[in-house]
């Protein structure tokens, strides 16, 4: 469900951890609604702090800021909060998933914290359960998907499967990765990446998928590179 | 999020720390059943201080201290200065407002423990816990001059039974060289517990105490309880030369006061008067005092526990900072990650506070039949009360507002960590 024609719309975006340097200053990113885009660039160029800019955890201190046509810089914390909640999809490099909930609690979260989700994983299969369970078959974790013990105890491939489940739960528009791929061997990564190409399509969601491993690419509808927009990366 | 989720969230994530979970309430647990403990003996010293007598408008003796006259003929503690005449006693004791008097007579022992002279007055109109009258667990009262009653303690600890024949030493000590080895007195009966002083007490008629006062050769008392002399002899009409105190109730209580001050300004002997409620009071500010002390150094062990939660969830924030950057991640807001903590903390908190409750009113509910029986001491008011349901409260509000420091840690990480947390 993308009404929105863009999922990401930066223009002059500046940021810095510490006060006159500057680690990012993008002048311009757009990503339409949709639109699977590969991220690439080495380790410390900044792709983990833009993302957490775009997911709105982090504030950002100048430009222009619009995630799915929104201008989350106008919004308040606890706004940006809702609405990362609401919209977003998120699967981390690593240790996605808390360690203690089980596989089908780890993939309810996000409904959990937005009703808004909740409503369309309701609306969608009947109910969230429905919902997790059906992500789970598609992702091919059928196996677990009844295990009461913690998901901590997975597999390091399975567990990246259930983030994406988690991501991917209530539908919805952009979905952003950061390294999903980098703990996983060859034969795993190339079937994830599979899985999280295709679960995007079919929901119409958009998917910033970011990585420092060239080789990835191809799949991609669109492939740019950090350093590349970034004016204040390059020499770093 | 609603609240069942967040509950079940915050007991999971205790749960996945089950072992320093389960030590944090229990510290939680113990200080609150400490605290709870103490406060319950106080509660129940304190009652049966205040029940060792009842129904008593005045306790005359030799003119000393309030104190004093209250230690010796009500807990049986510490000696008269002086003992009074038998004609003040009459004096008193025919006033017409006076309904009854029930004459004291102390300074013996037998094996350490007081022997109390007395009559059938004694039996009739001593009362204590709040107008509770003696009763007899076995046997009858005294008849003859070498008659014994026991307190329920005395039976006890002594491993006495009806029958059984006892000597009666002169003065105070467990082991007297002026033991009356040829006048025995007999068990006659013994009293059911009452849970105050009269337990540890053996009780003679006034003539018998006379009797090995004056060291009457054992013919004479055999003789004495022969039918004929018995009704002259061992009734409540015996007249002692002196008494130690004795106890007075009044037809009309309004009229203490005024009986009071007769008694203390009484012309032929110095004599005082105690009204019992007010020298209990003002003994047990005295006696309280330790009480108090014990309260508040178990508050402060209740306070240590509440640390303990403390300590133990701030430890546990750097390794669940991973935790809470993927609740965030999955849509947590900060407010919601404060909540967690806060949660958590009043999660421990209460069930700390419930266990120690537990503890508590389980070991009353084991202990207080055992403690009636057998020492007549009630617990049944020492239920759960309201006092107690606020300290318990007290408790978690505490914890929950503590709380609120790790809370404020979690916030401020997951403020700076983002979403690229450090490993």
């Amino acid at each position: 469900m993308s009404t929105s024609p863009h999922a990401l719309q930066i223009e002059g975006l500046a940021f810095g951890w510490t006060k006159g340097e500057a680690l990012l200053n993008i002048p311009a990113l757009t990503i339409k609604a949709g639109e699977r885009v590969f991220l690439e660039g080495p380790s410390g160029c900044g792709k983990s702090t833009l993302l957490s800019l775009i997911s709105g955890v982090t504030p950002s201190q100048g430009g222009t800021l619009h995630v799915l046509d929104t201008d989350i810089t106008a919004l308040s914390a606890a706004k940006r909060d809702a609405f990362r909640a609401n919209r977003l999809g998120i699967i981390f490099q690593l240790f996605n998933l808390v360690p203690y909930l089980s596989v089908i609690d780890n993939i309810l979260l996000p409904c959990r914290f937005s009703p808004a989700r909740a409503k369309r994983a309701v609306a969608e299969r009947g109910s969230i359960k429905e919902a997790a369970a059906d992500l789970l078959g598609r992702l091919g974790l059928d196996a677990v998907a009844d295990t009461k013990r913690g998901a901590g105890t997975l597999s390091v491939g399975q567990q990246q499967r259930v983030a994406a489940a988690r991501a991917l739960i209530g539908a919805p528009d952009f979905v952003i990765a950061d390294e999903p791929t980098s703990a996983l061997d060859t034969d795993t990564r190339n079937a994830f990446i599979d899985t999280l190409l295709s679960e995007t399509e079919r929901s119409g969601a958009a998917l910033l998928f970011v990585s420092h491993d060239k080789g990835l690419a191809p799949s991609f509808d669109t492939h740019l590179s950090l350093p590349a927009l970034n004016q204040q990366g390059a020499g770093r | 999020m609603s609240i069942a989720n967040f509950l079940s969230l915050a007991w999971q994530s205790l749960l996945s720390r089950r072992a320093t979970a389960l030590l944090t309430i229990l510290s939680v647990a113990l200080s609150v059943a400490l605290f709870l403990g103490v406060d319950k003996i106080r509660r129940s010293a304190e009652a049966s201080f205040e029940a060792t007598i009842s129904g008593t408008d005045l306790i005359v003796g030799a003119r000393s201290g309030q104190i004093n006259l209250l230690l010796y003929s009500v807990f049986r503690i510490g000696n008269a200065t002086n003992n009074i005449s038998w004609d003040s006693y009459e004096a008193v004791a025919n006033r017409p407002e006076v309904e009854w008097t029930i004459p004291l007579s102390l300074g013996d022992s037998h094996k350490g423990y007081r022997v109390l002279g007395t009559n059938g007055s004694y039996f009739q109109h001593f009362e204590y816990g709040g107008g509770r009258s003696l009763s007899l667990a076995e046997g009858g009262r005294f008849n003859a001059p070498d008659d014994v009653v026991l307190g329920a303690a005395v039976a006890r600890e002594l491993n006495y039974s009806l029958g059984d024949e006892i000597i009666i030493a002169h003065g105070l000590q467990s082991v007297s060289f002026a033991e009356h080895k040829d006048d025995p007195f007999t068990v006659v009966g013994i009293l059911a517990p009452t849970g105050t002083p009269v337990d540890r007490t053996v009780h003679v008629s006034l003539e018998g105490l006379d009797a090995v006062h004056a060291d009457f050769p054992s013919a004479t008392l055999v003789r004495a309880r022969a039918p004929a002399v018995d009704e002259a002899m061992s009734g409540d009409d015996y007249k002692a030369e002196s008494i130690t105190a004795f106890m007075v109730g009044l037809k009309n209580r309004a009229l203490v006061l005024r009986l009071q001050r007769d008694i203390n300004t009484y012309e032929d002997e110095a004599l005082l008067g105690i009204i019992p409620g007010i020298a209990l009071a003002e003994l047990w500010s005295v006696v309280g005092t330790a009480e108090t002390a014990l309260l508040a150094i178990s508050g402060f062990v209740v306070m240590t526990g509440l640390l303990c939660l403390l300590t133990a969830i701030l430890t546990s924030l750097n390794e669940r900072r991973r935790e809470v950057a993927v609740l965030r991640a999955a849509g947590a807001q900060r407010g919601h990650v404060f909540s967690l903590l806060i949660v958590e903390s009043a999660l421990v908190g209460f069930i700390g506070a419930l266990v120690g409750a537990g503890f508590i009113y389980g070991g009353l509910g084991i202990a207080g039949p055992i403690i009636e029986g057998r020492y007549g001491v009630p617990l049944a008011n020492l239920g759960p009360s309201l006092y107690d349901l606020m300290i318990l409260g007290g408790v978690v509000g505490a914890a929950t507002l503590l709380g609120a420091i790790p809370a404020w840690r979690a916030y401020q990480n997951a403020l700076s960590d983002g979403l690229s947390v450090k490993l």
